[in-house]
């Protein structure tokens, strides 16, 4: 079971309404920076992208190591704060 | 393959054909879509290619010892005599993807350029998904072998390969130029290896700045560097730059590829078969090691021999040694030389058994003698012949430690094993006690009807083994409790409440005695648990057969009959029911399940009302309905059923014709 970081619990302790994309976990501020010029600029964008994906954890991080270039581990952490948001949310 | 021109309902149906469902298509998710097609495809054709690896290996080997210095007919002829297998299987896959190849060689170009396109993505891809150690060396050296053919087919270039690479656009250059040079000299065999070390080139070549090429997102890198690794034994040869056309260098680097023609698979399998010599040479080395210590070994002994002999035919003369020498050498040899004959003495007995003990004992006792005829001799001697007997002493001491441990050893098992016998002896005779005490005390129940039928294991073990061993028995104890429970079927586990306080007990279960079973047991109808409404059953009813669960427990149920007597039950509780035409006890199941076949599924319907959530023989009963088919699946003797059952005891006659 591995832990989770700060921001992914705070994350997916709520509806995530307007929050910014820096707070997805995984996402700081120069992948935040890199996915808002891509026009993905709040958090419900990623999500978005994420459930068109279907879901797909691989998928999504190909996706984000294409669109930002994140690392795997940044991709991963963010696929996982997502899924499990929708989890409990969706 | 131009990706550029899928339209995005083409890409989800080539993606859908693949076995993989894509979600939409949109501007964002297209280069996903793309790279997992490409990825599917590779892994499509990965799966053909290995079923027919075995019939290319042969065509492959016998156009090897042509390759190395034949012309490109040859090898295209080759080449085409090992791919022909899977062309057909190819073609089918590119059919979407065909709108513009140009090439004359149309089947192998796709093939080539499907290769290539995927190679290419799946270098991008596989960082992201999958075993990327894995496949990117194999995804690569397919990219190789794939540029390789490609090249050499296409006289005009690759043009085609430009439209599959919309995110390596450096790469496009590269490839172009790469495949013209190799064109050039259309020698399949080393052109792969020119290729690869093209791409090492390259990998120092964008360090350095050399390409212009704009840096790549990290994932083409990592392949690279994979690359870089596994293309080690080209690398070294390779000189320079990507312009080298002359045929030396090539025949040159496919004698160091090998010999071989490197086909995508040959590839695959040289790297394999690098991998096992590493592998096995490691082995070797480990191997070698040991024959050394051993080879050291028996030559020590043997130079020690040799000097015994030497000293024995040199002792006459110098007989008349240096007593000063002796006297002052004389603690310390003596020490030694006890010590010594202690060690022998040891290993002799030791190794008393065996032949070889005889025979190193003595030959500890000879060198012991030489040894104390060496003290014996001169000054200069004496020295180093007490730093030889010194060694020599270690030497035995250790021989005779590692004798003494394996006899040790092998004592200790022997005693261990007669240990472990002696145990489990002293269990059953456990276990049969218990048996009999149960046995003995069931049958007073029988008579006594006030005795509880079963016993607590603590009184049975304090009643058997007395108190001063219950500490010593303890272990004996508990193992014959769990054989018990294991294997004996007579007795069962329960846990009761005895005064108040849980205890595991024993209970004998008394094999059956017949009739006796049917009468004392009470499988009764003890009354209905809810009332039967539109919640927990179907409003009108089904099927004409149910599937009755709960009716009984098939590790107690005890006798011959018991089934029959689940029969008569039903029967009963059923017994304005005219409809009924087959009852089949499941005898194994767990969750005691009884199978019941009506005439129609108004009977059935009847029967459901009547059973489901009945109390019987204190267990609550359900009922499902069961499709016809499938009970005359599980029971075809019920498909002619068709004369109602009707109890035993309530009507004298009960038929059932099947």
């Amino acid at each position: 079971m591995s832990s989770t970081s700060q921001k992914h619990r705070n994350f997916v302790a709520e509806p995530m309404a307007d929050k910014p994309v820096t707070a997805l976990a995984g996402v700081g501020d120069v992948l935040g920076g890199r996915l808002e010029e891509k026009g993905f600029d709040k958090a419900y964008v990623v999500l978005g992208q994420f459930l068109v994906l279907k879901k797909d954890e691989e998928l999504f991080l190909d996706w984000m190591k294409e669109a930002c270039g994140a690392n795997s581990k940044q991709a991963k952490d963010c696929a996982n704060c997502l899924k499990e948001w929708c989890d409990s949310f969706l | 393959m131009a990706s550029a021109q899928l339209t995005d309902e083409e890409l989800f149906s080539e993606l859908k054909r693949l076995g993989f469902i894509a979600g939409p298509v949109t501007e964002h998710t297209r280069p996903v879509y793309l790279k997992k097609l490409k990825k599917l495809r590779e892994e499509h054709l990965e799966q053909q290619r290995g079923s027919l690896r075995q019939s290319k290996t042969q065509t492959k080997t016998r156009s090897a010892a042509l390759n190395n210095n034949s012309t490109s007919p040859s090898g295209a002829n080759s080449r085409p005599a090992g791919s022909r297998p899977a062309r057909p299987g190819r073609k089918s896959a590119v059919l979407g993807f065909s709108s513009d190849e140009s090439d004359a060689e149309a089947p192998q170009k796709r093939k080539g350029l499907n290769h290539g396109a995927k190679a290419n993505k799946g270098s991008g891809l596989s960082p992201g998904g999958g075993n990327p150690t894995f496949a990117s060396p194999r995804s690569v050296s397919l990219s190789w072998a794939n540029r390789a053919k490609t090249s050499a087919t296409e006289e005009d270039g690759a043009n085609d390969e430009s439209g599959e690479e919309d995110d390596c656009d450096g790469d496009q250059g590269q490839v172009k130029s790469r495949s013209l040079n190799g064109s050039r000299t259309s020698h399949l065999g080393a052109i792969k290896p020119k290729q690869i070390g093209d791409y090492s080139d390259s990998d120092e070549e964008e360090g350095a700045g050399g390409n212009g090429r704009p840096s790549p997102p990290q994932d083409p890198g990592q392949p690279r560097r994979v690359l870089n690794r596994a293309s080690y034994t080209f690398k070294e040869v390779r000189p320079s730059g990507p312009d080298m056309v002359s045929l030396g260098t090539y025949s040159n680097h496919s004698r160091s590829v090998g010999q071989r023609r490197p086909g995508p698979d040959e590839e695959l399998l040289q790297q394999f078969r690098r991998e096992g010599e590493t592998a096995s040479s490691g082995r070797f080395s480990a191997h070698y090691l040991s024959m050394c210590l051993l080879t050291a070994a028996c030559l020590f002994f043997l130079t020690l021999g040799f000097m015994y002999l030497r000293m024995r035919g040199a002792s006459e003369s110098d007989t008349a040694g240096e007593d000063g020498a002796r006297t002052g050498l004389g603690r310390g040899s003596d020490g030694a030389r006890t010590g010594l004959g202690r060690g022998s003495d040891g290993a002799r007995t030791g190794l008393g058994r065996g032949s070889d003990g005889a025979r190193t004992g003595q030959t500890f006792s000879s060198v012991a003698l030489c040894v104390k005829r060496l003290i014996c001799c001169s000054n200069l001697i004496t020295f180093t012949s007490l730093c030889v007997c010194l060694f020599v002493f270690l030497c035995v001491c250790v021989g005779a430690a590692v004798v003494g441990g394996a006899w040790g050893v092998v004592c200790y098992v022997k005693f261990h094993w007669r240990r472990e016998e002696e145990e489990t002896r002293r269990m059953y005779d456990m276990v049969e006690r218990i048996i009999d005490v149960l046995r003995s005390h069931s049958e007073a129940c029988q008579e006594n009807q006030e005795l509880q039928p079963f016993l607590p294991i603590p009184h049975v073990r304090d009643s058997l083994v007395q108190p001063q061993d219950r500490k010593k028995m303890k272990k004996v104890w508990d193992r014959a409790v769990k054989f018990l429970s294991a294997n004996e079927s007579r007795i069962r586990t329960e846990t009761q409440l005895i005064g108040g306080a849980d205890f595991l007990v024993w209970r004998w279960i008394q094999p059956s005695l017949g009739d006796k079973n049917t009468l004392s047991c009470s499988k009764v109808w003890q009354g209905k648990a809810f009332p039967l409404d539109r919640r927990n059953s179907p409003p009108n009813s089904l099927t004409p057969c149910l599937k009755i669960r709960n009716m009984f427990d098939p590790v107690m149920e005890v006798g011959e009959n018991w089934d029959l007597a689940i029969h008569e039950a039903i029967l009963e509780k059923c017994s304005d029911n005219n409809g009924i035409v087959h009852i089949a006890v499941d005898k194994n199941s767990r969750e005691g399940c009884v199978y019941v076949k009506c005439l129609s599924a108004e009977h059935s319907g009847k029967a459901f009302k009547a059973l489901h959530g009945s109390w019987f023989d204190g267990k609550l009963v359900t009922v499902k309905y069961l499709r016809l088919d499938r009970y005359h699946q599980r029971f075809p003797q019920a498909q002619n059923c068709t004369t109602p059952l009707h109890s035993a005891r309530l009507h004298s006659a009960s038929t059932c014709s099947s």
